[in-house]
């Protein structure tokens, strides 16, 4: 599904080029479950945004299914990412102003849905995430687990190929970090793919498969054993 | 995303934080109320100007006097013939015709009831009116038809002059040398007595009114001729003695109103001007503010699929959405504020399309003018740096 190919990426930087990824070389396939870990400033980030088609400013070649994501104009990557890659991010970006229900419609709104004719799916991802009742609530008024699943429900209410998770577990305390990863064992056992980035040996060790990065190169790729 | 969810979503921003919104609004609805209700002044004064041309422009320029009787209770009308032979042989200037404005409903007059002198006030009915009627009969049809000099008392006169209502039937009044026989006598509190119009204004005595009404040749100066009548009514006027002579110049009065008006709006325009422009850069700032505070919903919202032009329309919207509410109640403030200070005019303020139309365009530009760069500036951020 995911396949990069000599992926170069550089941040420039006061007319320095820093050049951040070296030569990445990726295959992730449907239904997999992999961890990226490394040192913090290795390139997780980076790689994983491109991974989501959030930058598209590399060089190289990623193809995505049939589709050369490099020959895409950023017009056309919009869309794109809107029904392909669902996104959990580290401080789950919830918009405080707007009750579960509206924040997770984003997604289906942004695809053109109506907001009156998607509740049923909404409530469905809801359930799925195990909060059933938590429609109406404000983010704030939930706990920082409660916010991740709800940021996961999300990500999945407009059925992407893939989840992309930077650092999904580092704002939340040990036992509320198992059970995330719990969730996500779960999402994956039903055929959901998800690639996440973590410093956490135990989270990596949760998932099937580990990249690791160092210094912008791929220096470990392995299955888990478990 | 559709039209409709985008004006949901700058909607909803806006009232999570109302207070802000409304401080926002107040310069805009201080200059278009202010425009607002200049303007519907100006146009409820040019209406009734134009209504006043019209009699010109048709060749019959009037005028008319009015007669105050300084005694309350005396209600005789103020002009009579003798009026109106003075004014015709005054030779006034322009003046072409010299007519009564005869009172046609409820009128005072001086009566004889009972051998004695009376004030009285009187329904003058073209036809039977359907009655309670307390003794005695009501009028026929057939009176009118024969113009039988016949009348209806009230009960309350009745009983004041004869104690009864049944002593009053058959006995008569007689007003200005018409003698009316009562055949009936019925309830009511409005006037003391009810008499036949066309008997009444054809009486020998001629027509008495409280108005007199100046008809003018074509092009003649309407307030000299007035004027010189009012001076004539005033030395020898037939109740010159017992009241006041009035002449309001109705074309001179709105003239002089229309003049100060278009003077006040030019000041109120500019006014206006600086409030909605001072207005405007208060909405640029709180959405400046806006768009910096809301920096990581703008990366939220880019991520999970909208478009620049997405972000862009969305707080555009909201900038709108604000101006417009400000033109709207803008526009009902200064509609009352116009009603209210109409009261005191004469005239009474329209509020046109155009000031409507005004309030909308107007609110409208400032909300794109103001809102746009901003609006611009959210559509503009780096998504990956938001997300760093
Ligand atoms: N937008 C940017 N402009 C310039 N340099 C950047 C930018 N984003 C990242 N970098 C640099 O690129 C390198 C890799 O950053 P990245 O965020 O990918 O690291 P990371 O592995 O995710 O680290 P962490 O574990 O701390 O999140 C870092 O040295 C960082 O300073
Ligand atoms: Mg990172």
């Amino acid at each position: 599904m995911i396949n990069l190919k000599n992926i170069n990426k550089s941040y420039s930087q006061g007319g320095n080029q820093f050049h951040v990824l070296h030569d990445i070389n990726l295959a992730i396939d449907a239904g997999e479950y992999v961890s990226i870990i490394g040192q913090s400033g290795s390139g997780k980030s980076t790689l994983i945004n491109i991974i989501g088609f959030l930058d598209d400013q590399f060089e190289g070649e990623y193809q995505f299914n049939d589709t050369q994501i490099q020959t895409l104009k950023r017009a056309e990557l919009t869309p794109f990412r809107n029904a392909s890659v669902g996104f959990i991010f580290q401080n789950f970006k919830l918009i405080r102003t707007m009750s579960v229900s509206d924040n997770i419609a984003l997604p289906l709104l942004y695809a053109g849905e109506k907001r009156r004719q998607v509740q049923a799916r909404i409530d469905e991802q809801l359930t799925r995430v195990g909060l059933p009742d938590v429609g109406d609530k404000l983010p704030t008024a939930l706990s920082g687990g409660q916010q991740q699943r709800v940021s996961i429900a999300r990500a999945l209410v407009a059925n992407p190929s893939f989840l992309i998770a930077d650092e999904p577990t580092g704002a939340l305390d040990s036992r509320t970090s198992a059970e995330i990863m719990q969730l996500f064992k779960e999402l994956n056992d039903q055929g959901t793919t998800i690639i996440l980035v973590t410093h956490d040996p135990n989270v990596a060790a949760a998932t099937k498969r580990t990249v690791e990065i160092l210094d912008g190169r791929i220096i470990a790729d392995s299955e888990v054993s478990s | 995303m559709r039209f409709s969810e985008l004006v949901k979503a700058s909607w909803h921003a806006l009232i999570a934080n109302p207070k802000r919104s409304f401080l926002t609004t107040i310069g805009i609805i201080i200059g278009i109320a202010s425009v607002v209700t200049i303007m519907s002044l100006g146009a409820g004064v040019k209406k009734q100007m134009l209504r006043d041309l019209d009699t010109t422009q048709t060749g019959q320029q009037t005028a008319e006097i009015y007669y105050n009787s300084r005694d309350m209770f005396l209600n005789e009308p103020g002009f009579d013939n003798r009026d109106v032979t003075m004014l015709m042989d005054a030779n006034l200037k322009g003046v072409a015709k010299v007519e009564i404005l005869q009172q046609t409903k409820k009128i005072g007059m001086t009566a004889i009831i009972n051998d004695s002198q009376q004030a009285m006030t009187a329904d003058l009915v073209n036809k039977p009116v359907k009655q309670p009627i307390v003794a005695g009969q009501n009028l026929t049809t057939y009176d009118f038809e024969v113009k039988n000099p016949v009348m209806l008392m009230s009960d309350k006169l009745a009983t004041k002059m004869y104690t009864t209502a049944a002593n009053a039937v058959g006995t008569s009044v007689t007003v200005q040398q018409t003698t009316y026989t009562v055949i009936g006598v019925y309830h009511n509190k409005a006037a003391d007595a009810r008499l036949p119009k066309p008997l009444y204004l054809n009486s020998s005595t001629g027509k008495q009114g409280n108005g007199i009404k100046l008809t003018f040749k074509p092009g003649a100066q309407v307030s000299v001729g007035a004027k010189q009548a009012l001076h004539q009514l005033k030395k020898s006027g037939s109740h010159h003695r017992d009241g006041r002579y009035e002449y309001i110049d109705m074309g001179k009065l709105l003239k002089g109103i229309s003049k100060s008006i278009s003077g006040i709006t030019y000041f109120v325009a500019a006014i206006a001007g600086i409030s909605l422009f001072i207005a405007g850069i208060g909405v640029m700032n709180m959405m400046y503010i806006s768009v910096s505070e809301r920096t990581q919903e703008i990366g939220v919202r880019l991520a999970l699929g909208a478009t620049p032009k997405n972000i862009m329309m969305q707080f555009l919207l909201e900038a709108i959405i604000l101006t417009v509410s400000g033109g709207v109640i803008g526009l009902v403030i200064g509609t009352s504020v116009a009603a209210v200070a109409s009261m005191a005019m004469p005239f009474r303020a329209i509020v046109t399309p155009a000031s409507v139309a005004l309030a909308f365009g107007v609110s409208t530009a400032v909300g794109i003018v103001f809102g746009l760069l901003p609006a611009k500036q959210a559509a503009n951020k780096n998504l990956i740096d938001i997300l760093r």
